[in-house]
């Protein structure tokens, strides 16, 4: 059994803030890693190969800096992982993302099992999973909490806002995973340093049969942000905990909040 | 009146009129309505291609629940073009479609120009649910099932929760400054005296398991707005933010007087939770 899981590298998202004078985003400086939501993908597939004795690839896509994302990753116990290396300042849609990924899987070929995270921390479109299945042809089954395997089939769980699904078929298939799946194993830094540099190949993109153009026309472009106004009082309550409890409870009253 | 041919895609027909409604300023001729079925989302996703095709309708829109994103982002990659899930609003501008929707987790928000011809859209819950349910539409022309995907439907449950935190008017929250499992229940007594239901940062769910994950605010979690949201030992981070920004009133207490929260919170309290709770308790009465 093949696994392949998409993995993204990402600006830490819990770092993301507004620069107070200028009221821009501030995402230069901050430390990069792995998509939250990947990680769970990344523990699904291990613990596959641990029951199946699969071989797990990993693909991504990203700048150079992913190649310690991958190493991360493939310390977690995946065989081997392929970037293919774009600027840091690329833009890329989850239409060209799907794009890429989708021939970095026909090169793997062949493939029993696409995993991706639900989601990605920095960009949130949910599509990729879905765009990436659509364009292989694949079926596909979303927000997966509970997943098994077998050589030729899987049975996922996917849970939805008010229902859960239990949904059996047949591989290949891609699966997008949500973080309730499982706890993600941390490995060491020694683990991590150990990962020699051969395991983590790089593609270009004529190596998967693409034009340059590939990374120049997007369907979907971001014109600009703007950062919501924060509408709240920000009244600070001195004095002891009884006295400030007490201003609270007068404050909340007046509020109407109470009951 | 618009330039652009409008299809809705929703299962509920309220669901669809407030769709219809956020459309109606962008739409061409009337708007058609394809009803969201129980099939699979590979087969749904070819019904809502075959759908647009019929309609001519350049422009497709379906609510962001979990169902819709995945048929509509299928669905836009086999018409080849552009998509945005979770928009806030939508407009036209210089001859493009654009919407608005949150980036980072909630931290700012982007505007997104479609590049392609046709656009696809879901619409985040939150945005709909503000949207009058009167827009008019007109059913399209059901398309051809297309052929079921090499997959079963084993079963379907209702998911079994203890609370759904989305309707709760008030809501008590605490995070990791609750340092032991056994001192949740200081903040159950609080939440008891004030009727409200309980709440909790991430770690608290998902690393420490000390509640179920129905509890957990934020953006994984459940996303609330309560008349009142009162934030025990929670940091503020963009992603527990990102699920209670739209509460009435917030409250934090926090022993950091640096801690992200106090800048959402309407009312904050520097000081030690484990001396503000049984405060609070003793302040409320009754
Ligand atoms: C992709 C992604 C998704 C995420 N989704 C969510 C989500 O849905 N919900 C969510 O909550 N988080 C989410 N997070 C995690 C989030 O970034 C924060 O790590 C998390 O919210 C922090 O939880 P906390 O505030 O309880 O803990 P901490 O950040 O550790 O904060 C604890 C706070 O308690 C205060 N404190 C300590 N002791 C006391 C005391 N005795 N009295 C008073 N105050 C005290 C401290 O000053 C501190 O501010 C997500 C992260 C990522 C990367």
């Amino acid at each position: 059994m093949h696994i392949v899981v998409c993995v993204k590298h990402v600006v830490d998202s819990t770092e993301i803030h507004v620069d107070k004078k200028t009221n821009e985003l501030v995402l230069r400086g901050l430390s990069t890693k792995i998509n939250d939501y990947d990680k769970n993908a990344v523990e699904e597939a291990v613990k596959l190969k641990k029951e199946l004795g699969a071989t797990v690839s990993l693909i991504s896509i990203g700048p150079r800096d992913a190649v310690k994302t991958l190493k991360e990753a493939v310390a977690m116990g995946a065989d081997q992982a392929y970037l293919l290396q774009v600027s840091p300042r690329q833009q890329l849609d989850t239409a060209q993302v799907s794009l890429i990924l989708s021939k970095m899987v026909e090169k793997l070929e062949p493939v029993d099992l696409i995993l991706c995270g639900e989601v990605s921390e920095d960009g949130y479109n949910s599509q990729t999973g879905a765009r990436l299945a659509a364009r292989l042809g694949l079926p596909e089954v979303s927000y997966v909490t509970s997943l098994t395997a077998a050589e030729g089939s899987f049975e996922a769980v996917s849970t939805l806002e008010d229902t859960a699904e239990t949904v059996k078929g047949a591989t290949p298939a891609l699966l997008t995973v949500s973080s309730a799946i499982n706890v993600p194993r941390l490995p060491t830094a020694i683990q991590i340093m150990k990962v020699r540099s051969d395991r983590i190949k790089q593609w270009k993109l004529k190596d998967l049969g693409l034009e340059d153009s590939a990374l120049e026309t997007p369907s979907v472009t971001m014109l600009g942000y703007e950062i919501p106004e924060q509408e709240r009082k920000n009244i600070m309550i001195e004095g002891t905990p009884a006295e400030a409890a007490k201003t609270l409870v007068k404050y909340l009253e007046e509020e109407k909040v109470m009951n | 009146m618009g330039a652009y041919k409008v299809l809705i895609y929703a299962a509920a027909e309220e669901t669809a009129g407030r769709l219809a409604a956020l459309a109606a300023p962008l739409a061409e001729g009337s708007i058609v309505y394809l009803k969201a079925g129980s099939a699979f989302p590979e087969q749904e996703a070819e019904a809502v291609k075959a759908a647009a095709a019929a309609a001519g309708a350049t422009v497709l829109i379906a609510p962001a629940s979990r169902k819709g994103n995945e048929v509509m982002a299928r669905a836009s990659q086999l018409l080849d073009t552009g998509c945005v899930t979770e928009a806030l609003s939508l407009a036209a501008a210089d001859g493009k479609l654009t919407a608005k929707r949150a980036i980072y987790g909630g931290i700012a928000v982007g505007n997104f120009a479609f590049e392609t011809e046709t656009a696809v859209l879901t619409v985040a819950l939150s945005a709909l649910a503000g949207v009058e349910t009167a827009g008019a539409y007109e059913a399209a022309a059901s398309p051809a099932a297309a052929p079921p995907p090499a997959k079963e439907l084993v079963k379907t449950e209702p998911l079994a929760k203890t609370v759904d935190l989305t309707k709760a008017k008030r809501i008590v929250s605490f995070g990791r400054g609750v340092a032991k499992k056994e001192d949740i229940s200081a903040v159950e007594a609080l939440a008891a005296k004030l009727g409200a239901e309980i709440g909790c940062s991430r770690p608290i769910a998902e690393e420490l398991k000390w509640l179920p994950q129905e509890h957990q605010v934020g953006i994984t979690g459940a996303l609330v707005k309560p008349d009142l949201y009162i934030a025990l030992g929670i940091s503020g981070a963009i992603q527990h933010f990102a699920g209670m920004k739209d509460s009435k009133i917030i409250v934090a207490v926090n022993n950091n007087k640096k801690a992200p929260i106090f800048q959402f919170a309407d009312y904050g309290i520097v000081g030690d939770l484990y001396e503000v709770l049984p405060a609070l308790e003793e302040a409320i009465g009754g």
